[in-house]
């Protein structure tokens, strides 16, 4: 097959999907949609999957289209790079989609609803595929908008509407620098091409520092990151699929793409490995302390790809290897996670852990697929998380990375205590007044679910599937050689040194180390402490204070005991305090000169008289002689 | 309205530079009239007429001084003139008050046909090589308009007055193309003023309906609720304004920027600075006016006009096939390098 037809075939089906949306979405039902969507995304992965053979051992594929702009034509390079991300938007895109069949099926808004997740999908894909860099930002300004359009999807809506305004302010605005970068590079080299050699001796540390930003506030890392928790007023396939699973991995992407230019200096490498570290570290924490089940997801999230900049940051082939591993599997654990707390609000009407409880009596299906996906982000042995965090430690302590290795382990005790904590108030212990309604999911929701758990699971019992298909051709594709061979269970056998077993150990101490730390704040003895007077269980948290008839320790007794503790913490590294000081200053300065100009606008008529002659006197002496003089209809040069 | 509108465009595509000044000067006029007919406001009518008057005096005088070989004072002349007209920073005191004074129809009016004309009768005297200018001045000119517009844009609390100083803005970016010459300049400064224009039409357009419930500020919330077309309408013309990629104005601001690159680093990033202003003014009006609940007490149904709608759309798909594919507009291709 042509490599034009491999490389357009995804987009012939997404925008073949789009359109008939459109001309269809008043006549069919919104499930009808739902379903042309998803069938959509999966003929687009069929086609993505297409150009996996042509990919390996370090090939691509490549064509230039037509001129779309003057210079600008439709140039792609499909990699092993593109492949992976290609792969993730449309193989989660059609599992979304089909929760979304059931999700959406009341929503009278469901056309908009439709076209946007495809032309999502199709603008991610797009970004991967394309080789010329004024072409990518336009995909990366096209997934951005996506992203602001879905999150202020329901405009009526307050919450939507701020979250909506803070996804499309912080991520234009950092994508101004990508812009920035790449309008530099082409006036230097004359050249917009990924694979053209003058880019890389023309990235400079300035430039890669600006692109960073970029990458930073897209992937929702510290201190760009505040933007997600606000996100969650999207549906929640939007959630699933943009915030968790794709949109906010385009960041990775670019990160990753820079490698591909030629080998980082170290500064470089330090840098993506401490804003990572740094991440990790402030989304757990910020995770720990959330009683609402969504923004739980969202803070996670920071904190996940907080490991994929680790591994992208150390810049071994192994750290590479396991950083987009990671990201891999996040899309299926995470993308699950979201959808099991959308089937969670879609059932009870809520998504505040506090008033949960006792469900997996209720949705016992939704509730298996929840804990496959929390196992996978735990990093518990035979889920997909295990394999990728392992890679991750291991990476790290070969490159003396010992502290952010020690941090990551760190995050991940902690990652293992949130999950417990967030399952049992969720679906565990005794129900509540609102979960007395829940009913299990509908049917394509747990289609959805399970698709996701089922990639989770996969990817832990058969890593090697990933490595070998999706992950090992991207090493050459950036220039490295493709080192990283583990097998069942995710098994390394390409070493038997310390540093495979160190990671082994440190990544099943972490979730032993998780597990220890939620069964001390299990109930551990009897006491009589209810204010009604009957008996319940007490333990360590409680501090002899009285607990709920119920026995039960709801969400926000934990989280609250870990705000006090850490107030100073919390209060220093929310950022949006220091942004909401810039905006105020910023305008109170515009507020100032708007007054100015108000003053000026009184005695406009005196002013501009007065400026115009000032300007002509001013300006007649200084004018150049040259130009041309018109005489009739010709025009003449002066002399 | 429609004869002025046509007067100015008519001027454009004659090849007589004397006939077009004739032409644009009295479609300028005509414009006043309507300001001055349908204004609320007396003092912003004396104002605009301020204006026009010493512009087209300064145009005119400048354009006969050029061909009597005076071209120190022509050039002063002419530099005032067409600033005044533009609106830039600081000549623009009469923008915003006629903006915020005359009904959304007639500032569409002035700001999307009038002073685009004017900015295209100086796009061809300088693609002509007929003007001797100081492109410092004008580069300067430029850096002010767009960073002056922008931060003046998020002092307002008035829609039109919003998208006036957006204007100035923008104008900003187009006067930069302009003078900082070369291919991409001028290619994007003619792409950017036709899309100023229609986007600028789009914008004061959707504020029509709504104004007719009352003044078009940030006292009223929601606003899409009542009027869905218009809010989209408000959003397509904002990211346009913005040069936000799937709309037309991206194929005009690549080439701006590059422009103000190959010029300096400082000055590529002077602009961005003041595009992401307009962004927050813009972010600002979006959420404030248009989205959320609403808060119009009014019991009357929302008013329904099918022409307007009819507008809207016809804008709305023009901004976005011209975004979608630049080079299906005949004769666009050469133009823009292809």
């Amino acid at each position: 097959m042509a490599p034009s037809t491999l490389i357009l075939f995804p987009f012939y089906a997404l925008f073949g999907g789009i359109g008939l949306l459109l001309v269809l979405g008043w006549r069919i039902s919104s499930r009808s949609k739902g379903i042309l969507a998803m069938v959509a995304s999966l003929v687009a992965m069929g086609g993505v999957l297409t150009t996996a053979l042509s990919i390996q051992n370090g090939r691509a594929l490549e064509w230039t289209g037509l001129s779309w702009d003057g210079p600008l034509a439709l140039a792609y390079h499909v990699d092993g790079l593109s492949l992976l991300f290609a792969f993730m938007a449309t193989t989660i895109g059609a599992a979304v989609l089909l929760y979304s069949i059931d999700y959406m099926a009341q929503d009278p808004s469901s056309t908009r609803f439709y076209v946007l997740m495809l032309v999502f999908i199709g603008g991610l894909v797009h970004l991967v595929y394309s080789a010329n860099l004024l072409i990518f930002y336009l995909s990366w300004e096209v997934i951005g908008l996506c992203s602001f359009l879905l999150v202020g999807f329901w405009y009526q809506q307050k919450e939507a509407v701020l979250g909506a305004c803070k996804v499309l302010v912080m991520t234009h605005l950092a994508g101004y620098g990508l812009l920035a970068a790449i309008l530099l590079i082409f006036a230097r080299t004359g050249s917009l091409l990924w694979t053209d050699p003058r880019l890389a001796g023309s990235m400079t540390t300035g430039l890669f520092l600006i692109i960073l930003v970029a990458a930073v506030a897209k992937s929702v890392q510290f201190p760009l990151h505040t933007w997600i928790p606000d996100a969650m007023a999207a549906p929640t396939p939007v959630s699933s699929l943009l915030h968790a699973a794709c949109y906010v991995k385009a960041g990775v992407y670019l990160v990753a793409r820079l490698h591909s230019l030629g080998a980082w200096p170290a500064t470089w490498g330090i840098v993506v490995i401490w804003i990572g570290t740094v991440t990790m570290l402030v989304g757990v924490l910020y995770a720990m302390i959330q009683t609402d089940l969504k923004r739980m997801l969202a803070f996670h999230t920071i904190s996940q790809i907080g490991y994929m900049m680790l591994g992208l940051g150390l810049g071994t082939p192994l750290g590479i290897a396991a950083g987009l591993l990671h990201c891999l599997n996040h899309g299926f654990f995470k993308g699950g996670l979201f959808l099991g707390s959308g089937a969670v609000q879609h059932s009870t009407g809520t998504k505040d852990m506090n008033q949960l409880g006792g469900l997996a009596r209720r949705m016992p299906r939704t509730a298996l697929f929840w804990l496959v996906n929390a196992g996978a982000i735990s990093g518990l042995p035979l889920m997909s998380g295990f394999v990728s965090k392992w890679l991750l430690y291991k990476a790290a302590l070969e490159t003396g990375q010992i502290i952010p290795a020690l941090v990551a382990w760190v995050v991940s005790i902690l990652t293992v205590f949130s999950f417990l904590k967030a399952t049992s108030s969720v679906f565990l212990g005794a129900g509540t007044d609102q979960t007395s309604i829940a009913e299990e999911a509908p049917a394509s929701m747990r289609w959805g679910m399970g698709l996701m758990a089922a990639g989770s699971m996969i990817l832990g019992v058969a890593p090697q599937l990933a490595i070998r298909f999706l992950i090992n051709p991207v090493l050459p594709a950036l220039g490295l050689s493709p080192v990283t061979q583990v097998t069942w269970f995710g098994l390394s056998t390409a070493t038997g040194s310390w540093w495979s077993t160190g990671g082994l150990i440190l990544a099943i101490v972490a979730f032993g180390g998780g597990m220890l730390v939620y069964a001390l704040a299990q109930p551990g003895r009897k006491i009589v402490l209810t204010g009604s007077g009957t008996t319940a269980w007490g333990g360590v948290f409680t501090g002899g204070e009285p607990l709920r008839d119920s026995g039960r320790l709801p969400a926000s007794d934990f989280s609250a005991i870990i705000k006090h503790n850490l107030a100073p913490f919390y209060s220093w590294v929310d950022m949006d305090r220091y942004y909401r000081i810039v905006w105020h200053a910023l305008l109170s300065v515009s507020q100032a000169v708007g007054r100015a100009s108000a003053w000026m606008e009184q005695q406009a008529i005196l002013i501009l008289l007065g400026l115009s002659v000032a300007a002509i006197l001013l300006i007649a002496p200084l004018a150049p002689a040259s130009g041309t003089v018109a005489v009739g209809n010709e025009l003449l040069p002066l002399t | 309205m429609v004869l002025s509108g046509g007067l100015a465009v008519g001027g454009l595509v004659l090849k007589t530079s004397s006939l077009r000044l004739v032409l644009l000067e009295s479609a300028a006029l005509l414009a006043l009239l309507l300001v001055w007919q349908s204004s609320q406001n007396r003092a912003a009518s004396r104002v605009y007429l301020a204006a026009v008057l010493i512009s087209a005096a300064a145009v005119i005088s400048g354009s006969l001084l050029l061909n009597a070989g005076k071209p120190g004072w022509a050039s002063a002349l002419l530099s005032v003139g067409f600033a005044m007209k533009l609106g830039l920073v600081p000549l623009y005191l009469w923008l915003p008050q006629v903006a915020e004074a005359t009904p959304a129809s007639v500032a569409g009016l002035v700001v999307s046909v009038i002073d685009v004309v004017a900015f295209s009768e100086l796009w061809l005297l300088k693609a002509s090589n007929a003007l001797p200018a100081i492109t410092g001045l004008w580069l300067a000119l430029a850096v002010l308009s767009a960073l002056g517009g922008a931060i003046l844009m998020l002092a307002q609390h008035d829609l039109k007055r919003l998208l006036a100083f957006s204007s100035i803005e923008d104008m900003g970016y187009l006067v930069l193309g302009v003078f900082a010459g070369g291919q991409w300049g001028m290619a994007g400064a003619l792409v950017g003023v036709m899309v100023h224009a229609l986007a600028k039409a789009l914008l004061f357009a959707s504020l029509v309906a709504p104004e007719a419930e009352g003044a078009v500020s940030f006292e009223q919330r929601g606003m899409a609720a009542r009027y869905p077309l218009a809010g989209a309408s408000f959003l397509v013309g904002m990211l346009t304004m913005l040069g936000v990629p799937l709309t037309w104005s991206f194929s005009a601001r690549w080439r701006l920027y590059i422009s103000a690159a190959e010029i300096s680093p400082l000055l590529l990033f002077a602009f961005l600075l003041a595009s992401a202003l307009a962004l927050l003014a813009y972010a600002r009006a979006l959420v404030v006016f248009w989205w959320g609940t609403s808060n119009s007490t009014t019991r009357e149904p929302p008013i329904r006009s099918t022409a307007l709608n009819l507008a809207l759309l016809a804008l709305i798909l023009a901004l976005f096939v011209g975004g979608l594919w630049p080079e299906l507009i005949p004769g666009l291709s050469r133009l823009l390098g292809g």
